[in-house]
């Protein structure tokens, strides 16, 4: 396994939770985003647009059935009971979801200056970094930098 | 003759002054990258590569190698130190290099893991050399049909193999393949599932995936886990460098040239299979090492052996993942895929053709490889006190600027925010695959390689008037099917004995 590849270990209930997501989102590829956002006429013996998309759509979906299957069988085990809850596992996917949203709107509306300012010291103190010696150097600082070097080496203005 | 005329023709390109500087500078970030807590290999790369949009090809790609070799090597300096590896392919080391940095001998263990990585680097950066050409002109054999099938080859021994689970492998591959298919269709050009969107048309950024899924979603992986658990710094080990007890003198180092010459092979086998990665190898090195010791009781306890071992058999990866990747343009592992990545922003498409069309800049890759093992080997060894001391950066400092430079990153390449958006969006689906075991390197692996799987089996269709059984005619496409049929039997297989073995304590 590479370094990114790094993934926790999964308990039964997890699995039955995330199976039943992918199979929703497979579902929903299935039933209404590919009948209407991909064409379907084939070429002479060429397979349609949809084709692709559709068995991938598929076999996800089927392969979430087995995921729920597995779970469901080994949710009384100890090894299906190992692993992270489903509730910590959504409540930091939910907080990463907002805190992404809120950092792009302030890209968006603040600059790359504020957003990145604010990104680290949220970050640091979120992780329980207090220490303002190191905090306030570094998230007032490193986007500086970063704007300046992306300006000087590569003529880009960060916004 | 003609592979030595053609590094020869090379040389002049690839040894400039820019091209040096390109590599000591990526090989400087790639140790740093190692040795920095939570950052890593495919971290820095992914980071890294939208910068390279602005260098010349050959400098992009030797700074991105420089990287790869760089990174290896620097996982093992914290895992000496604090035992605590920097990259998960250096946890092997610690098992002897922190017992050595105990016993006064941290310095000695810093450079054994050096050379050791060096001397893996170059014998793979070898056979890459001797294997890619021919290798690639038996793959111009390929057509569409034997494509298909490699594809879905490497994807059997990626889900079934390099995944810990191999329902979880499939889905995460197929999610892959599936997102691929966003923007327009490669044969008629209609739009697909672009929701209007016009940046969508050419199709979701590969860039802004990678940087995404792989670094933003490991750096908010740590930071809730720091989060969680508060927890203290880990007590560094202060090397000595007094000059006696951490010498390694050249003879003393080869006298392991029986574990370098069997890592290096070991982890250069690993290394050409698509999906198997480099931790793997990095355990396999050590286990053959062990196993061939007339004393295996002291792996474990110091023996500088086990660190040969590792460090050998980790860094002969990063030269055999490329001929998979030079030869089909199936990438080896995940660092491979985004050197993928790097080709193709600089108009290079990796496979059979590359080594005809693009024969210059492949030569001028290689000779920039085995110059960076020395530019690696001399900038490791000079930089050992700066390491010591980038070794005990704290995390909660590094993971947050980590995940600003992404953010630019990914905006400088098209001045896009919707190619940042994109990025924060893969980094939440990432983390949440992270927790949930699903495999991140299936699911790029699958989106890299996705158009080319479409594309080969299109082909198929339309050569042979819509007759898949050419699938099972043509030797070679057989003979991938015949594999990917056997990957995936041995990994039911093993599912299937893992679920009637009663769980260990504690699992």
């Amino acid at each position: 396994m590479s370094p990114a590849d790094t993934t926790a270990q999964s308990g039964a209930w997890t699995d039955i939770a995330a199976g039943t997501l992918m199979a929703l989102a497979a579902l929903l590829m299935v039933a209404a985003i590919i009948p209407a956002e991909v064409s379907d006429a084939a070429g002479r013996n060429d397979i349609s647009p949809a084709f692709v998309p559709q068995v991938t759509a598929y076999l996800i979906l089927g392969f979430s059935a087995l995921l729920i299957v597995n779970g469901i069988k080994r949710r009384n085990t100890p090894a299906g009971r190992a692993g992270q809850s489903v509730g910590v596992v959504a409540r930091d996917v939910v907080l990463a979801a907002v805190a992404v949203t809120l950092f792009q709107l302030a890209f968006v509306h603040l600059g790359f200056l504020i957003a990145g300012a604010a990104a680290i010291a949220v970050a640091m103190f979120a992780i329980g970094e207090r220490r303002l010696v190191l905090v306030v150097p570094l998230a007032g600082l490193a986007p500086v930098a970063l704007q300046q070097a992306s300006w000087r080496l590569l003529s880009i203005w960060l916004p | 003759m003609i592979i030595l005329d053609s590094l020869v023709s090379a040389i002049d390109q690839a040894v400039t002054l820019t091209n040096v500087l390109f590599i000591v500078a990526g090989v400087a970030l790639g140790i740093f990258a190692g040795i920095l807590p939570g950052v890593g290999t495919v971290t820095a790369l992914s980071v890294l590569i939208p910068i390279t949009f602005y260098f010349p090809p050959l400098s992009a790609i030797a700074f991105l190698v420089g990287v790869m070799k760089g990174g290896t090597s620097g996982g093992a300096i914290p895992a000496i130190l604090i035992n605590a590896p920097g990259t998960p392919e250096a946890a092997a080391s610690a098992l002897d290099g922190y017992p050595m940095a105990r016993r006064g001998e941290a310095g000695r263990a810093m450079k054994i893991a050096l050379y050791s990585s060096v001397s893996g680097d170059t014998i793979s950066d070898v056979i890459l050399i001797l294997v890619a050409a021919p290798f690639a002109a038996f793959a111009l054999n390929f057509g569409p049909a034997e494509f298909t099938a490699a594809i879905l080859f490497s994807f059997a021994l990626l889900s079934g193999i390099a995944s810990g689970s191999l329902v979880k492998g499939l889905i995460a591959t197929f999610l892959g393949v599936l997102l691929s298919t966003i923007g327009l269709d490669p044969v008629d050009s209609s739009p697909r599932m672009v929701f209007g969107e016009v940046e969508l048309f050419d199709g979701l950024p590969v860039l802004a995936v990678a940087v995404g899924s792989l670094a933003v979603a490991s750096v908010l992986d740590q930071l809730f886990d720091l989060r969680a658990a508060r927890r203290g710094s880990e007590p560094t080990v202060e090397p000595t460098f007094d000059k006696e007890t951490n010498r390694v003198g050249l003879g003393a180092f080869f006298s392991h040239w029986r574990t370098i010459i069997r890592s290096a092979l070991i982890g250069s086998g690993v290394g050409m299979l698509p999906g198997l990665g480099v931790t793997l190898a990095a355990f396999l090195g050590y286990g053959a090492a062990r196993r061939a010791s007339k004393s295996p009781e002291s792996f474990g306890t110091g023996n500088p052996d086990g660190i040969v071992a590792t460090e050998a058999a980790n860094s002969a990866v990063s030269g055999a993942n490329l001929i998979p990747t030079f030869a089909l343009g199936i990438p080896g592992n995940i660092a491979a895929a985004l050197l993928i990545g790097a080709f193709m922003i600089h108009g290079v498409v990796p496979g059979p053709l590359m080594m005809q069309l693009h024969a210059d800049l492949i030569y001028a890759v290689f000779v920039s490889m085995l110059m960076a093992n020395v530019v690696h080997l001399i900038i490791g060894r000079i930089g050992i006190p700066i390491w010591v001391m980038a070794a005990r950066a704290p995390r909660a400092a590094v993971l947050p600027v980590v995940l600003v430079l992404a953010a630019a990153g990914v905006y400088l390449p098209a001045q896009s925010l919707f190619q940042v958006a994109v990025m924060l969006a893969f980094a939440v689906l990432g983390l949440f695959m992270r927790r949930t075991g699903f495999s991140i390197v299936c699911m790029v692996i699958g989106f890299l390689l996705g158009p080319l799987l479409e594309t080969s089996l299109r082909q198929s269709m339309l050569i042979y008037k819509s007759d898949l059984t050419i699938l099972v005619r043509s030797p070679i496409a057989l003979f991938f099917i015949a594999l990917t049929v056997l990957t995936l039997a041995l990994a039911v297989r093993r599912a299937l004995r893992d679920a009637r073995q009663p769980p260990s304590e504690g699992a």
